[in-house]
């Protein structure tokens, strides 16, 4: 992997992108340089809950995807900052897209899909 | 030719899924549709199929992964297919939207929470699809490829596609272009 890729910032665009090429690049960082990834991640994260909208859904996709496809240590990681940040919300005072985003990823590493 | 428009709504209901509304329409997308959306019909997939052609070309492989297309099928069984485009009302001026149409950028250098856009609803007038989904093409050993999934947000993650739903998916986006279509199986 390039060092260029090895800023978070660059990660980032790959789960903002999500594709298949850019999944077969995260799963490759994961395993080697998971704290990139987890920041990466956390950033894509924060970024979400500052605006004024939320994709939630592509959140918890890709929050499904690195349950299937990452270790159980960075997983655990990745819902520890999860829970934490929900936590930060016990006054209530936070936005509905913070909350929205942070649940978003908890329910993604967390969820089994319903069928039709 | 797409075989399954027209077909009875029983039938329709068991291989591609019941109709369902989304389960949120942004304020933004309220009485949108995107510039570009079509049926997709012969004619859009001949051209589907030239644009891969030619985008292998060195000039255009890069450019081509930079945008998606998102896509849904409606009541009859019908694929309603469009780019994703942005929703800029900002820039509307004298009751022109300037840059209206204009895709919206695959997540290089810039956080998909920046520009908001058209999405699945817009398609079918926030009203009911079967599933929907994106199409895209990326990069695999070298080569383009179109890529095809039901991943869509608003339409098919309260109630996922079957396998067999997703299959008959790829199947008819390979009848409909060509065999070389693959699945992406982002939802697992």
């Amino acid at each position: 992997m390039g060092r260029e890729m090895l800023n978070p910032q660059s990660v980032m665009n790959l789960f903002s992108s999500f594709r298949p090429s850019d999944r077969k690049v995260l799963a490759g960082l994961a395993e080697e340089n998971p704290k990139v990834f987890v920041n990466a991640m956390e950033l894509y994260l924060h970024r979400w809950s500052e605006g004024d909208w939320v994709e939630d859904y592509s959140i918890e996709r890709i929050a499904k995807w690195i349950a299937r496809s990452c270790s159980p240590s960075l997983v655990r990681h990745l819902e520890h900052h999860a829970n934490e940040r929900l936590g930060a919300n016990s006054d209530g005072l936070l936005s509905t897209v913070y909350v929205k985003t942070y649940k978003a990823m908890l329910e993604g590493l967390t969820k089994v899909p319903e069928h039709a | 030719m797409n075989i399954w428009a027209g077909r009875n709504s029983g039938e329709l209901d068991s291989v591609f899924g019941r109709l369902r509304g989304p389960s949120e329409v942004n304020e933004w997308e309220n009485g949108r549709a995107p510039h570009s959306l079509v049926v997709l019909d012969a004619a859009v997939s001949s051209a589907l199929l030239e644009y891969r052609r030619v985008c292998q070309a060195s000039l255009l492989i890069r450019a081509a992964q930079a945008f998606a297309f998102i896509w849904a099928m409606d009541v009859q069984g019908h694929i309603v297919i469009a780019c994703e485009e942005l929703s800029d009302e900002a820039l509307e001026y004298d009751g022109e939207v300037p840059h209206q149409g204009y895709p919206r950028r695959r997540g290089i250098g810039s956080h998909p929470v920046e520009k908001k856009k058209l999405g699945h609803p817009t398609l079918v007038s926030c009203g009911q699809a079967r599933v929907a989904g994106e199409l895209y093409l990326d990069i695999d050993e070298g080569n383009l490829f179109w890529f095809v999934n039901c991943s869509s947000g608003r339409y098919c993650r309260q109630v996922a596609p079957s396998t067999s739903q997703q299959s008959a998916v790829h199947q008819l986006f390979m009848e409909l272009l060509d065999n070389d279509v693959r699945w992406d199986n982002v939802d697992g």
